[in-house]
Order: C-alpha cells, then structure tokens, then sequence
C-alpha cells in the first residue's frame, strides 16, 4: 500500500478537491468533484480519500486525525443544508458509497439513509409518512445488516416472511429482531456509529473475495484502494414538488437527440427502481416542478461536454429545488451506440476514428437494419413504448397459435396481444415483431423480444381486444389485417409499409470504409455451395453448424476452411442458398450459417479461424461489418 | 408421484408452455425418461395433447380438448392445495419480481460493457440466494415449486460458467425463462391473472 498521505489529502470536501485526481478520489468521488466544479446542483458531501483504505486495512482502526477531519465536513454540510446528524426536527440522512479509481464491481457499492434511528424516526414520519419512515429504516437495516455486518440475506427474506408483510412497522421491527440475532448486539442507534462502521465496511469491502475475483479477472492492482464517498441524502417524497428521476441526455434506444427519462412524483429513487409504480415522463416533471426542470435542462450540455458522450442522469427535487445525484456515460442499445456515435462526429465531440472505436462490434450490424421507407404514406394507429428496436410489417395474429399458422403459410407476421406469458413464445418466434397493449420496457414481453432481436411495442395505450379484432386508437383491425410497426419510436401504423435499407447516409458509408480497411478476413462471393450444406440445415437455432463430416471433428481441424455465410432475415435457409451469388475457387469444409438472431448471440459463436464471411442476397452490409468485428482467430 | 399425479404434471407443463419438448418437459416434471414417455403416451391417447413439427418450434401442444381437461384438472387439483400459504409465499415472490426484470433488461443493455456485465451476474447471483428462500418455502407447501430453485440455479451456473445465453435467452432454459414460467405457474396455481395484478 502506497504510504499515507498528509492528513490534508485524507478527506476533503467535494469544493477542495481536484477532479482530475482520480487515483486520489476513486472514480465516483472525481464525478462528483467535477460536477460541482462545474456549477452543478450536486449534494454536499466528503471524500475519504484512497491512501485511507491501505491505512485502516494495515492496522484495522481509522486514524484519529481522519475522523475528526470526517466531523469537521459533516459540520460544514450541516451547515449548507440547515440539516442535522440524528436531529429530532430536521434530520440529516447520508449516503455512503464506494469508489475505486477503476470500475470494480464486487465492492459494498452503496449504504442509503445512514442517520435513521429512533430519535429521527418521528421527523422523518412526520414529512415524509410513517410506511415511508418505516421502510427506509428496514432497508437501512437489511442494508448495513448485509453489507456491514455480515448477515446472509436470506436471514431478513425469512424475518419478512414471517412478519405481517403490509405493517411496514413489524417488517422494521423483525429486521431489526434479525440484526440482533445474528450479530449479538443491537442496531446501531447513533447515526456517527452507523456513518464509521459503514465506512470501515467499505475499506474492508475491498479485500472481499467477491472484489478480489473481480480483480484477478480485469488484472486489477489490489495496491489501488478504494475511496469512501459520504454525501447528504435529499428526499424526493416530501411534497408535491419533490420527486426522483432518471434521464437520459439522449434516447437510450435509438441515439435520438432530446431529454428521454422517468420521473415520479412525491418518491425517493429506491420506488422507482423498485418498478410498483408507473413513473411518467420529463415532460409531466415539467409541468410538474418546471424551475426544476430547467435546472436538469440546464445541466445536459454541461454534462456532454465533459464526457463528450451521451450520459444518463440521477437526480432528485426536494421542495422544488433540482439536485444532480449521479451523472456518467449513458447505456444504450446498439441502434443507439451507432447514432450517437455519428452525432457526436457531426457536433465536434469525438472524431471519426474514436467514434467507430466506440462502437461495440455487437452493435455495429445494427447499421444494416431494415427501416420503414420514410416516403411512404402512412396511417398512425397507435403509440406505445419502444421497447425492442428495428421494423417489421405483416398481418396480424391474436395469438401465437395464429401466428404460427400464419407464418407457415408464408406470411409475415406481427403478433398483437394484451400481454405476453410464456405459452406465447413459439409465437414469438413466427412473428416479425411484437405489440402488447400492457408492459413496459421491462416487461417480458420487452424481455423475450429483445432477447430474439424482435422489433416490439409495448404499452399501448388504449389497444382494445375483442373476437377476431383489436382496436387501436386509431382504427380497427381484424386478424389477418396487415400492420407496420416501428420498434425504435413505438409507432404502429396500419397496412403494410415497404422496409428498405437505410438510406446511403454518407456518415454511415464513412463508417463503413474504416470497417473495410479494418478488416482481417476477406468478404467472398460464393458460387454453388456444396450440396452436404443443403442436406444438413437444422430447423431452430441461431447459429447453425453444417459439414460433410461430423461437426465435431470439423471444429477441431485446423486445415478445415470455414466460412460464415449470412442468411439475413430469411425464413427459407433452403430456398436463400440457392441465390447466393458468383463463382469462387474455395472448397468449402465448413459452413456456419448465421441467421437473424444472431447479433445477441454472436458471443455463442466458437471461437474458430475463419476463412471468410460470404454476403447474402439482401446486400453485403453485414458480411462487411462481421469481417471487421471477427478475429481471425477467433470470436468477435 | 403416481401416474395420475404425473399425468396432471405434464399436462400442466405443456399448458404453461405452449410448446414443450421432451428433455425441458423432464426438468419440469422431474420424472424418469420412462415415466415420462408413459405419461405422454396416455395423454395423447387421451386426446388432449399432440406433437407439432414446426419449420422453428417443435415439442407438445395442447388440443382444443386438452385446454378443457386441463382447466378442469387445475381447479380439482387446486382445491387440494394449501392455497392461502401459497398465497403468502407468492407475495414474497413478487418483492423479487420487479427487481429480477430490472436486472434482465439491463442485461441486455449492457451488452459491451465488461464490468456492468460482471456486476449484472453478481446481482443475479444475490438475487437467487435471497429469491431461493421463496422457492424453498414453496416448495414445502408444492412440490413442484421446490424444482424451480434447482432450474433457476443450473442456469445461473451456465452464466457464470460464460454462457451468456442463458442469462436472458429465450431460446433456451435461461434464469428469465424460467422464472418466467415460475410466475405463470404461481398464477394459475392460485387462481389469479397478469391484468389483475399489472405484473407484465
């Protein structure tokens, strides 16, 4: 461990310290910094810096100096929020957090309401509720109890159980029963205890096993250490112009620009994570708390600038007052990896070549996507969410019985159902893509489509269901009735819409060029494939072996030439291979066939040499970017 | 479990879905390969299920027929079970519900991202331990709850073992998959429906 720093590094306010330290400040804590160094509304709290974590693993108590300059900082958040640790009328409530210099999952990530105990129990009933005061101080105690203080998870699962699981009371109290039992003592009732033992957790979560797996995996230094972040809690529930929320600076799903998220009104973050209740959108949390709003408005630019990418945000308003509680890169799918990546080019934020690193090579076919043709006419018949990307048009099924017959009878389908349970998976699988009515982006329906690269709408609001028909906002339609649906904006419109390819958006050509001059294994035009290959398609899977001989031995040979065939979207393998195209010279030992399911289970592939990737009818996009994206020698 | 009590199992199997074949219908029912086959072979005797060959999708179905007979078998069946501790136990469940369909969709959206993917595992990992007490305890009250731990930790350990698949998949006997179908069963256990409760 390196040596301790001078006490004046130990702990620093997020105001003092310098947001470029990393190693100083462990990632989270650098975050922060930078925020508030940017002028953005971001809670008051402390770091304990990481030469800290080497200090109280060598010798097992924090240093005198450390926690008194912890208390120093405390006063001094006091002091900004007219809040008090363990007062009886305006409480304080802290956040603590881990915080490594590099991601490292496997740490004690995070404690909430540290400051909870039976003296602020009544405040906080009184502003926020009794049910409220009462859960959060059973998940503070299932918290620190777990995290803390070892106790297995599975102790307050049982205590629950066997409390009256509606009196959020007797839920604290058995908590608390558990606490006692499995730890010999009772729960910590002042909340400077509660702070230290959750920071010395932290320090100890460092050398737990489960971080130190994560460590041999990544080749981690287990010199780094991590930091301690202790932050002031606000509270989203106490009013009506309070509330919680997440937004995304951009959409996660498909790259379009524009505020995209949830809000909940009069809620802490932990309900809607916890998903009972719908949340709805930024534009209600505009109307809502609008001087708010324009504070998370006014915090975006900001934010791109200083990731220069699209970031997803954390945030909460207490009476009426905005505050950022966590801002990073944004997750987002692979439609949406690809857009953002070409805007942030065109704005001057990355360059080209950064752009296309950012680009994860299971994203990167999602460029060959077919779109709904933009030119044509069309009639909207409802809205929902867009729960699974890309397009798809076809007669409508009211069931996956329907569906299948449809689909055998050659046609496209698109299944349109109330919601989705697990006997309607086949026809999922005959369908183009998926409607419900009811669900969210997380639903199963959501779930099982994304899982099978199905292009769905979810939630749709006022689609009706009736013998024989459905009835959308928009219109009526029978079973059999031909729909276009748009799983990237969660648009569905009636008749079928052509789909064609993306339009030659020269960014996108540009992206593809550095693919092809990337590129180790050559794209090949096959003449006739070999008549084995036809003989031996399997009916269901993703990725298809198919061999003279048997495949096992074919994948262990190393003179074997294998190649990648891609077979798009077709529903015939049998009938698409008889329109691969050109002559070619190579004879064929292997071929693996790659269908449309692929690109979410492209890491299923074997790891092989491959000898080339051969295009297919419906154009060469996708040979191009697996050539780009597969090592010669193995898995992408 | 005698024949008859076999027989409801796999007719129920098939019910909750859709289209089963041999070896998920085994992991399901927990039957030997011969009573299995024994079991099938009475029902399709009976008329009530049938085998589908399908150009993707093939396995056992039920007929028009076998709906009837299997609603009809559920209610006796049903009436024979500690329903209101199973009741109990299902609300435990649902506490896990929600955060299970979080992790799964942020699976899926992490899909690069090694760490993010890492920690994903690790959270299921916790989920399991704490959801496995659920199952247990169903398990005593319904025996074939008591499988559903087993299942949904042999695909937990495939995901730790690094296949990815069987995280979300559909395809296969992923942890959504069959938690998915542990869900479905609870409802038609208990008599209750999706649109009820707003669980999608």
């Amino acid at each position: 461990m390196p040596p301790a720093a001078q006490n004046a590094t130990d702990v620093l306010g997020l105001d003092e310290a310098d947001a470029d330290d990393v190693s100083l400040l462990g990632g989270k804590g650098a975050s922060l910094v930078r925020m508030r160094s940017l002028g953005l509304p971001v809670p008051p709290g402390l770091v304990i810096t990481t030469p800290v974590c080497g200090e109280y693993l060598s010798t097992g108590h924090l240093p005198e100096p450390v926690w008194d300059a912890v208390i120093e900082q405390l006063g001094r958040i006091e002091g900004e929020l007219g809040r008090r640790l363990g007062d009886a009328e305006r409480p304080l409530l802290l956040s603590v957090r881990s915080g490594a210099p590099v991601s490292m999952p496997g740490m004690m990530d995070t404690i909430l309401d540290i400051g909870i105990c039976d003296a602020t129990l009544p405040a906080i009933a009184a502003s926020a509720g009794a049910a409220f005061a009462w859960e959060t101080y059973s998940r503070l105690v299932r918290m620190f109890g777990t995290t803390v203080a070892d106790v297995p998870g599975p102790a307050f699962e049982v205590a629950r159980l066997e409390a009256h699981a509606d009196d959020t009371q007797s839920v604290a109290q058995a908590y608390l029963a558990a606490f006692r039992t499995h730890t010999g003592r009772e729960f910590p009732s002042r909340p400077v205890d509660q702070l230290k033992e959750a920071v010395e957790a932290v320090f100890r979560s460092w050398r737990s096993p489960r971080a130190e797996r994560y460590r041999t995996y990544a080749g981690i230094s287990a010199e780094l250490g991590t930091a301690v972040v202790i932050q002031a809690m606000v509270f989203g529930n106490l009013d009506d112009r309070s509330g919680t929320g997440v937004a995304f600076t951009r959409d996660p799903a498909t790259g379009a620009p524009g505020l995209y998220g949830d809000f909940l009104l009069k809620a802490q973050g932990e309900d809607v994570v916890a998903g009972e209740v719908d949340p709805s959108d930024l534009d209600t949390f505009r109307r809502q708390v609008p001087a708010a709003y324009d504070g998370l408005l006014a915090a975006v630019p900001v934010l791109e600038r200083a990731y220069s990418d699209m970031c997803d945000i954390e945030f909460t308003v207490e009476q009426g007052r905005f505050w950022l509680l966590q801002a990073r890169r944004g997750q987002r799918t692979a439609h949406a990896a690809v857009r953002i990546a070409l805007d942030l080019v065109d704005e001057n934020l990355v360059d080209l070549d950064e752009a296309v690193r950012r680009i994860p090579p299971s994203s990167l076919v999602r460029i060959r996507d077919a779109v709904l043709d933009p030119n044509a006419p069309r009639t909207l018949l409802g809205r929902g969410l867009n729960a699974s990307p890309g397009a798809a048009t076809g007669r409508v099924a009211l069931s996956a019985a329907r569906a299948e017959e449809l689909a055998e009878e050659g046609h496209p389908v698109i299944l349109v159902r109330p919601y989705t349970s697990p006997d309607d998976i086949a026809g999922f699988i005959a369908a183009r893509g998926i409607v419900t009515a009811h669900g969210g982006r997380t639903s199963h329906a959501a779930v099982v489509a994304r899982g099978m690269d199905r292009p769905a709408v979810c939630g749709v609001d006022g689609l009706e269901f009736t013998e024989g028909r459905c009835t959308f906002p928009g219109g009526e339609i029978q079973e059999g009735d031909e729909i276009a649906i748009d799983g990237s904006t969660g648009e569905i419109f009636a008749g079928r819409l052509p789909l064609v390819a993306p339009r030659d958006d020269p960014r996108v050509l540009a992206l593809l060029a550095r693919c092809d001059s990337s590129r180790r294994i050559p794209v090949l035009a096959m003449g006739e494939l070999p008549s084995w290959a036809d003989a031996q398609l399997s009916a269901a899977g993703t990725a298809r072996c198919s061999s003279p001989a048997s495949v096992e031995d074919a994948l262990d040979d190393p003179d074997v030439v294998r190649i990648l065939l891609d077979l798009g979207d077709a529903d015939d393998p049998r009938g698409l291979l008889k329109h691969v195209g050109a002559t070619g010279e190579l004879e064929v030992d292997l071929l693996l066939l790659v269908d449309d399911c692929w690109p979410t289970s492209v890491r299923s592939l074997p790891a092989l040499p491959w000898s080339g990737v051969v295009a297919g009818p419906q154009g060469d996009w996708t040979a191009r970017l697996l050539a780009a994206v597969i090592e010669p020698g193995g898995r992408p | 479990m005698n024949a008859d009590g076999l027989d409801f199992e796999v007719l129920h199997a098939v019910r909750l879905r859709g289209v089963v074949g041999l070896e998920p219908l085994l992991a399901m029912t927990g039957a030997t390969p011969e009573a299995l086959d024994a079991a099938v072979a009475t029902l399709t005797e009976q008329g009530a299920i049938f085998e589908r060959q399908g150009r993707r999708v093939s396995g056992f179905a039920l007929t028009a027929d076998g709906r009837g007979l299997h609603a009809e078998q559920l209610t006796a069946w049903s009436a024979r079970q500690p329903i209101a501790e199973l009741a109990r136990v299902y609300d435990a469940f649902l506490n896990h519900n929600s955060a299970l369909k979080s992790l799964c969709s942020r699976w899926q959206r992490v899909a690069d991202d090694e760490a993010a993917k890492w920690q994903a595992i690790e959270d299921l990992g916790d989920l399991h331990e704490d959801a496995g007490v659920v199952f247990v305890r169903a398990g005593d009250l319904v025996a074939r709850f008591g499988r559903y731990a087993a299942r949904l930790g042999a695909a937990l350990q495939l995901v730790r073992d690094g296949d990815e698949l069987y995280f979300t998949s559909p395809l296969v006997d992923s942890y959504h998959t069959v938690w998915f179908e542990a869900h479905e069963d609870f409802l038609l256990a208990l008599g209750r429906d999706r649109a009820t409760e707003g669980s999608f």
